[in-house]
């Protein structure tokens, strides 16, 4: 693939743009409050989009479009089954609590709501995941650029970097929330087209279908047994792996995208963040995850196209994306494209690196190490943090060179860490008598369960390091599985400490815990100022979507 | 809006320029799509201040 004139200038504005939302932003941020949490001043439409974008990293576009080449529209679960649900539950349910206990990140309500030790093994552990997701993604994204249009690695890198940190460091968590939206826009820019285009010369879902095997255009009918489907997985797998455990230990606990809603200007916005969020998400899979598809059947067509392959013989679903943008988009759009893709990377760097500065700045280097400091070397640590935050993650980019097999073990340590967490979420915002001492222990048992999990089951060569007791028929559902004996041991270790310790007095416990908490109503506002109504239509189109691909 | 400029600009100068699977001026009417909704965005920007 070989870029013009048009497509450096396309990636030029672009860099000029978020740079210069970074500088006009700098002038807000007086306070850490404003560098670290925007101090709850985003409108709504920008932290719904945020809410979406600094998830949509370029992992996501590249992987789901390689998933739907790989799997179909199955890959829609991850979105119909894995996000939708949790979205409309933690803007619905928890986000009262978030907002409503003035914690300032995700660690802090559970200092608030149960006590030190649960905060600080949430907070290192989110540190160094978040740290480490950085430093993949821009591992990523040298990789493709080098692959694809022969840039060098180092330069990728070393590019995307300094921008991010540039407008990070500048204006802080808003000017990464409004460059999201930008980078949203951006992204449906690039890929949308591609999706209408590779479609139409498929000749529509009913040409694909007509060429393809049914259970690449039917995301429910084959979820009978694992034998039936690609992806290996049944229904109970799918539903309590992905659509619970996962995909609400992610929504609902991970403070990358609950810091979007976190900074919204009230409770309200804040509540309809991931709610209206929710409408752009659902839709998503028609521009990531169809053009996958479209790939396989326009490769039966021969019209000239074809899946690379790899050295091993089997199709290289990653390039699955750039190699359509290769044959659909000319110069000018295939800047469009690339500047997209570069977008997604960075919309993902830069919400980890603030989620990142302000969990090191409040819940690390403020609870532990400086207790007692005026405001500004709080907002000049968190000025230093992002700098370090950011040249860490370059060294985690480079480490991932050095260890091909660490995007795995990062996926691997996400599900040990956050299927557990969503346990203590939940029993700690809807049940007073759950304690500290019962989080902690949960959250070491329902790891360790985790740990266990993986060490005794093999799926596809990996796993089964302590016995194989069972094989899994793919490392999606193993994964799945291991999330869900995480989550319950978590809520049954949780349950039976809490009931053997003491607990805290209900007076401390009010704003953060349901029953000792004044709920937000909502008669009175209009229709779409109601989380409840909102929720429930975005519940209802949900639904219909799931039906329509059957 | 500066994004849909630049592709109208790319569809207008180089009408003749595809991609091996593309037959129509995609540049063109990606441009006038992607202007038309920078307009749109201006137009609710402008309505809210």
């Amino acid at each position: 693939m070989v870029l013009t004139f048009i497509d450096y200038l396309i990636l030029a504005v672009y860099f000029a743009f978020v740079i210069g939302i970074g500088w006009l932003l700098r002038k807000r941020v007086t306070s850490s409050a404003d560098f670290l949490t925007s101090a709850r001043s985003v409108p709504l439409w920008i932290t719904s989009l945020a809410f979406v974008a600094t998830n949509l990293g370029a992992q996501e576009l590249i992987g789901m479009c390689a998933s739907g080449a790989k799997y179909g529209i199955m890959t829609s679960h991850f979105y119909w089954v894995g996000a939708i649900p949790a979205m409309l539950f933690v803007g619905l349910f928890m986000m009262p609590f978030y907002y409503g206990s003035k914690a300032r990140s995700v660690p802090e309500y559970l200092k608030l709501r149960y006590d030190e030790k649960t905060r600080a093994f949430n907070a290192i552990s989110f540190a160094v995941m978040t740290l480490f997701s950085s430093g993949i993604s821009m591992y990523a994204l040298g990789l493709l650029f080098q692959l694809v249009l022969g840039w060098s690695f180092t330069a990728s890198v070393l590019l995307s970097a300094a921008i991010v940190l540039v407008y990070t460091y500048l204006g802080g968590l808003t000017s990464a929330i409004y460059n999201e939206v930008l980078q949203f826009f951006l992204i449906v820019a690039g890929a949308a087209p591609l999706a209408i285009l590779a479609v139409n010369k498929a000749g529509g879902w009913q040409g694909m279908a007509s060429r393809l095997e049914p259970v690449m255009t039917r995301s429910w009918a084959h979820m009978g047994d694992p034998s039936q489907n690609p992806m290996g997985v049944e229904v109970i797998g799918l539903v309590m792996g992905l659509g619970f455990v996962l995909s609400f230990g992610y929504w609902c606990t991970n403070y990358l995208v609950v810091q979007r809603a976190m900074a919204a200007k009230s409770m309200s916005d804040a509540r309809l963040t991931p709610i209206v969020g929710a409408f752009p998400k659902m839709f998503l899979p028609f521009i990531v995850i169809v053009p996958g598809i479209a790939a396989v059947a326009l490769s039966k067509m021969g019209l000239g196209y074809a899946l690379p392959m790899k050295e091993s013989g089997v199709p290289n679903y990653d390039l699955a994306l750039t190699t359509l943008m290769a044959q659909f988009y000319p110069s000018g759009l295939l800047g469009v494209g690339i500047t997209g893709l570069m977008a997604s990377f960075m919309s993902g760097m830069a919400g980890n690196v603030t989620a990142f500065n302000t969990v090191w700045t409040y819940d690390i280097y403020q609870s532990y190490i400086n207790k007692s400091a005026p405001d500004s070397h709080y907002l000049w640590v968190g000025r230093m943090t992002t700098v370090v935050g950011v040249a860490l993650s370059i060294g985690a980019a480079y480490l991932a060179t050095l260890y091909n097999n660490i995007m795995d073990l990062l996926q691997l340590v996400f599900g040990f860490v956050n299927a557990p967490l969503f346990a203590t979420f939940l029993l700690g915002m809807f049940w007073k008598r759950a304690t500290g001492h019962g989080a902690f222990s949960g959250l070491v048992a329902g790891t360790a369960a985790a740990a266990l999990t993986h060490g005794l089951t093999l799926a596809e060569g990996k796993g089964a390091w302590i016995a194989n007791l069972h094989e899994f028929p793919s490392t999606m559902a193993q994964n799945f599985w291991i999330a869900i004996w995480a989550w319950t041991s978590c809520f049954l270790v949780t349950i039976l400490v809490s009931l053997l310790t003491k607990p805290r007095p209900a007076e401390e416990l009010r704003s953060l815990v349901y029953g000792l908490t004044e709920l937000p109503k909502d008669e009175g506002a209009p229709w779409h100022r109601r989380p409840a109504l909102v929720a429930a239509i975005a519940a209802v189109v949900c639904l219909m979507l799931n039906f329509l691909f059957w | 809006m500066i994004l849909g400029l630049l592709l109208l600009a790319a569809g207008t100068i180089i009408p003749g320029h595809k991609a091996p699977l593309t037959e129509a001026n995609v540049n063109l009417y990606t441009g006038i799509v992607t202007l038309l909704f920078g307009g749109f965005l201006l137009w609710m920007a402008r309505r809210a201040s």
